[in-house]
């Protein structure tokens, strides 16, 4: 049963994550209003992503002062939390902790994106319109 | 001298591209730094936890690490954009233009379009390259600096072999999209020692994909104690893996069909 319980926590997370790096690749995407190429931007993204949210390596390896930054953040919600929840190494605490942190993340980053959308938009110039 | 005048004429055109896309060649400067950055903290970080790593102490695996910042940014300048196009000109019938050329298709095909975005990360990374040969505390000779040199750019020309051996496929397939993903998760190998890996894995990454070979085994060549194996199993299946791409890029070439005619 706490399989399943830690298992369902993990999707959840994974939900949510989706729609976080969703919203955080449109933002580097909606950049090609005002440049020629953005592809660099999905790329460092990725990186940070993968680097901070614990896929090259387990974040209890970064110094503590990192790891409490990191802890704001929400890359680590997006990896570590929801391997180390199905792993069965996680407290319901740190789901909740996780939880939360994407919860407050996902408004600010859809407000960035709907921002962005909108300066673009008033910029944007037609082609043969 | 004809190829080099060619070649000449492919940097002047790349430059002055480049140069008409200033926020890109921006943005290039500050992935290439991201990704430097990450690579040594990355390193940095398991030494906090360990001293050694495939058997290589902080400062070796610094060195490391910078010699494969400075393979990465001569492929991402050289190759890596006329390899994104290859699959490109296969499938539309685009190669028909550089198959009528008077100069080798493969010559022309992977490298005209040099990428001059990523010059200034060539620099810093030789940079990082330099100011990493100053931390190492073990003194070494010109001979072995420049055996590592050698075996370096011998490192940078597998890099192009290997994912051309991905790419030449698309000949028979149409799209490259799934040889690529395999390329770029199996990639990052290139960027860990090879010791790390042990039985079939390392069988793998030293024979069949041999991404170790990039730039593992000159920095083990490098930092000693040398041995002939090393440089025999390098001379070997660099290659082969060179035939094995020639062999490839002309039976694809036999088998290619133009779109227009």
């Amino acid at each position: 049963m706490s399989e399943f319980l830690h298992l369902l926590a993990a999707i959840s997370l994974i939900f949510l994550s989706t729609f976080a790096y969703f919203f955080m690749l449109t933002f580097c995407e909606m950049i090609a209003f005002w440049a020629d190429n953005t592809w660099t931007l999905g790329v460092m993204l990725r990186f940070l992503i993968s680097f901070f949210g614990g896929a090259f390596l387990p974040l209890a390896f970064f110094p503590q002062w990192a790891q409490e930054i990191l802890h704001f953040l929400p890359f680590a919600s997006m990896i570590s939390v929801p391997v180390q929840l199905l792993l069965g190494k996680l407290s319901w605490d740190h789901y909740f902790q996780s939880l939360m942190t994407l919860l407050f993340w996902l408004p600010l980053l859809f407000l960035a994106v709907k921002q962005l959308w909108q300066k673009g938009t008033y910029q944007y110039t037609g082609v043969g319109m | 001298v004809r190829y080099l005048k060619l070649y000449l004429h492919f940097l002047r055109f790349s430059f002055s591209r480049a140069m008409q896309f200033r926020l890109d060649f921006t943005f290039r400067i500050f992935m290439d730094i991201i990704f430097a950055v990450i690579s040594i903290s990355f390193y940095k970080i398991i030494y906090l936890n360990s001293s050694d790593l495939g058997g290589w102490n902080e400062n070796q695996a610094i060195v490391f690490v910078a010699s494969y910042l400075v393979i990465d940014a001569l492929h991402m300048s050289v190759f890596s954009s006329n390899m994104w196009w290859l699959p490109f000109y296969i499938n539309r019938g685009d190669l028909d233009i550089y198959l009528t050329r008077p100069v080798s298709t493969l010559f022309f095909v992977s490298l005209r379009d040099f990428s001059a975005n990523s010059v200034v990360n060539l620099f810093i990374a030789l940079g990082i390259f330099i100011w990493s040969l100053i931390q190492l505390p073990i003194d070494f000779s010109l001979w072995s600096l420049t055996t590592y040199l050698i075996l370096l750019i011998n490192g940078f020309l597998l890099y192009y072999v290997i994912p051309m051996i991905f790419i030449i496929p698309v000949f028979w397939t149409q799209s490259g999209r799934g040889f690529n993903d395999f390329f770029f998760s199996m990639g990052i190998s290139i960027e860990r020692p090879d010791l790390i890996y042990k039985g079939i894995l390392r069988w793998v990454l030293t024979v069949i994909l041999p991404f170790s070979l990039i730039v593992s085994f000159p920095a083990r060549i490098f930092f000693g104690p040398h041995s002939p194996h090393l440089f025999l199993h390098l001379a070997g299946v660099t290659t082969f893996m060179w035939m094995l791409m020639l062999f490839l890029w002309n039976k694809g070439l036999r088998h290619y069909s133009s779109a227009s005619s």
